[in-house]
């Protein structure tokens, strides 16, 4: 139960919008910071924010091979997930044959990538004259619409 | 069947140089027709064939791909080159956590209907190990010593 609230909870701040706390909230403390140094062992600059007062969601930023990179903990040191923005050529060979397929007039805003556990989905914003699609697809090509927004919404 | 093809296909990426012969024009209707209900849009397309497949060499999306086919036209799967800055996260950092002290020598994605991995060949000065992606996990493929 507590995993379904923490990763809807982070689902939510990575796609809709993160909401920062005042400066001195924003240390994840001890815990969470060890817990960083097990799954990011070789980096070292880190940006902590807090995102989520209630659920208690830390985010760390920093850069690892050159990107740009952003992982989620919980306040009790459970490592959530990692996102960064990454282009359409990152995608999978099946996810870039599938949108070439079905949305291939659509214009590709953003490509997010988010790994939790031992899955990576990405997370593909087309727009076209008519609105916003927010597409969910997994490595296999498998294709979902996760948000639709009408043109003047 | 389909599963021995993928091994070859895989083979001949991993272990060997397989020569393939160019030679579109004798390459059967089925194979084109399937090649171009999954691909229409891929541009700079050639195929060339071995005893066993037939590969279509193509960009899509400027990128250049190749897939692999039977001769009854059944797509054994699709292949990319790619950087290593370009693999999913969590692959980048077990990567680097893990294999530091080496270098990599070859990487790509081979991707089937049903399933998409990584194949990552890193070496060091004693041994040469090719990693296949397993979700967010390396698992090792091939390991062998340098003579």
């Amino acid at each position: 139960m507590k995993k379904i609230v923490v990763t809807v909870a982070f689902a939510a701040a990575i796609l809709v919008g993160n909401s920062s706390f005042a400066a001195d909230k924003n240390d994840p403390g001890y815990i969470v910071k060890e817990a960083f140094k097990r799954e990011f062992a070789q980096v070292k600059n880190v940006t902590w924010d807090a995102l989520s007062a209630e659920d208690g969601i830390y985010k760390a930023s920093f850069v690892l091979n050159n990107e740009s990179v952003q992982a989620y903990f919980s306040a009790g040191g459970e490592y959530i997930g990692t996102a960064r923005t990454i282009s359409v050529n990152q995608l999978p060979i099946m996810v870039i044959k599938e949108l070439a397929k079905k949305y291939d007039t659509d214009t590709v805003q953003d490509v997010l990538e988010y790994s939790s556990g031992n899955e990576v989905s990405y997370y593909i914003t087309t727009a076209t004259n008519k609105g916003k699609l927010m597409l969910k697809a997994t490595g296999n090509g498998t294709i979902t619409v996760h948000k639709r927004t009408k043109q003047g919404m | 069947m389909k599963k021995l093809m993928i091994g070859l296909v895989l083979g001949a990426f991993i272990i060997t140089n397989t020569a393939f012969a160019n030679n579109s024009n004798n390459v059967n209707d089925k194979v084109q027709t399937s090649f171009k209900q999954e691909f229409a849009t891929a541009q700079n397309v050639v195929f060339s064939k071995t005893n066993n497949y037939i590969k279509a060499a193509f960009t899509l999306n400027n990128q250049v791909m190749e897939a692999y086919y039977t001769a009854d036209g059944e797509m054994i799967g699709v292949s990319k080159n790619l950087l290593s800055t370009e693999l999913p996260i969590g692959l980048q950092v077990d990567l680097k956590r893990d294999y530091v002290d080496y270098w990599i020598s070859d990487l790509f994605e081979f991707a089937t209907n049903s399933n998409s991995s990584y194949f990552i060949t890193v070496e060091n000065a004693d041994q040469k190990i090719t990693l296949q992606s397993n979700g967010n996990e390396w698992v090792v493929y091939k390991k062998a010593k340098k003579a």
